[in-house]
């Protein structure tokens, strides 16, 4: 008995093995099936949401990228930002050194320059008196000898004048 | 009453052989194959119509709807392929077994018993599976080749064993047996019940039909999904075979 025979039920039933030529016409149909719905259905549609997928990564890879920039220039921001503050304090403190040392510089300047312009004074004042006494002492002398030629007139030569008048100043300067 | 149920079933079964139609040398054309080209041409129409209208323009809620859909079967193969990546690439081929598998089981749905020159369920035929099988069975060699090389290929096959290489040709016979086995069994049954009652008592044994149609249709290709998987697991073992093979002895 052949393998057909045990699928029969009874005389004349139908062959239940594969019958090559459909099995042909299946593969060939199939494929057209298969490009013709590649064309129309999958590859459009599997292509959208590939296209959507890479979008959705992309912009997802963007968006942490974003991130890290922005930290990144806050975190740059923030450094500046001491950096100048630092900066600014340093400006303060030496403006504020640089300004007392000017000051302390003007005052001992000027306390100097009070100085010897004291010093410049008293030493004028001083020449000056001694000038003046000098000048007093000769007048007076002169003074002194025009009385003593009036009392004493004719009495007295130039020669006895001048040394009366000499010890008459010599007088007067030790006083 | 047993005979009398033989008797009908023997009767079906002569009114679901194919009817060579257009007798072309060793390839004629039957009312099978004809069935084909409605299943296919269902299809096709029902694609160029969603490419137009659906694909087209701009994001609408039929156009989420199938993306959708699509993700979902994506996640579903991904499980016994491998990742989503894989599953997509091979998706179109899956998904387009499935629908051709579907549409073809429901053919079968409305009764047409008695009308020699009708169109019934191409999956009812061993032909018709078995072409499908074999496609499967070349897609799972094509891949083996594509991602091992023909080397590869070759070691693949020797390092396997007898046994295994037996599997690779037994494989189509059982995908195929399974799928033609469960739509014949319902297209006689519901010939058998036509045939005793023509009216009203078929609508529940209808209804399995759609059930049982779309539960084949999932098998078929999840089936197919495990033989690629299983190919594509054993590729990545081969290409990482310096770094991935103590990790793999690990387990």
């Amino acid at each position: 008995m052949d393998l057909n025979m045990m699928l029969t039920l009874g005389e004349g039933s139908p062959n239940l093995f594969p019958v090559p030529s459909v099995v042909f016409w299946t593969m060939l149909n199939f494929a057209i099936l298969l490009a013709v719905l590649y064309k129309f259905l999958y590859k459009p549609l599997l292509g959208a949401i590939s296209a959507r997928e890479q979008e959705i990564e992309n912009s997802l890879r963007k968006t942490a990228e974003d991130l890290a920039e922005a930290e990144r220039l806050r975190r740059d921001f923030e450094a500046q930002l001491s950096n100048a503050q630092r900066e600014a304090n340093e400006i303060i403190s030496k403006a504020t050194k640089a300004g007392t040392a000017v000051k302390e510089e003007i005052e001992s300047e000027a306390r100097s320059r009070a100085t010897e312009l004291l010093e410049n004074a008293t030493r004028t004042i001083e020449r000056e008196k001694t000038r003046a006494l000098a000048e007093l002492r000769e007048e007076v002398a002169n003074l002194a000898i025009m009385v003593a030629g009036k009392v004493i007139e004719k009495n007295l030569d130039n020669a006895d004048q001048k040394r009366l008048a000499d010890r008459f100043v010599a007088e007067v300067g030790e006083h | 009453m047993t005979d009398m149920l033989f008797g009908l079933a023997a009767d079906s079964f002569h009114l679901h052989e194919p009817v060579t139609w257009i007798n072309l040398p060793y390839i004629p054309i039957s009312n099978l194959i004809v069935a084909e080209w409605v299943v296919m041409a269902i299809l096709i129409v029902v694609a160029i119509i969603v490419n137009k209208a659906v694909l087209g323009g701009k994001f609408t809620k039929l156009r989420g709807t199938l993306e959708l859909l699509m993700d979902f079967l994506e996640g579903w193969y991904s499980s016994f392929i491998g990742s989503r990546k894989q599953a997509r690439k091979y998706l179109p081929l899956l998904g387009t077994l499935f629908l051709f598998i579907l549409i073809s089981n429901y053919m079968g749905i409305i009764p047409t018993i008695g009308y020699e020159h009708s169109l019934f369920a191409p999956t009812g035929q061993w032909g018709t599976t078995l072409g499908l099988a074999l496609v499967v069975a070349i897609a799972v060699q094509y891949i083996s080749v594509k991602e091992m090389g023909v080397g590869g290929w070759l070691k693949h096959l020797v390092h396997l064993g007898p046994l295994s290489v037996l599997e690779e040709f037994v494989r189509p016979f059982s995908l195929s047996l399974r799928l033609f086995g469960n739509i014949f069994a319902e297209e006689i049954l519901l010939a058998v019940i036509v045939m005793l009652a023509p009216y009203f008592a078929p609508i529940p044994i209808m209804g399995l039909s759609l059930m049982f149609g779309a539960i084949q249709a999932v098998v078929f290709t999840t089936l197919s999904a495990i033989y690629i998987g299983g190919v594509l697991e054993h590729a990545a073992h081969a290409h990482g075979k310096h770094g991935h093979n103590e990790a793999a002895h690990a387990h």
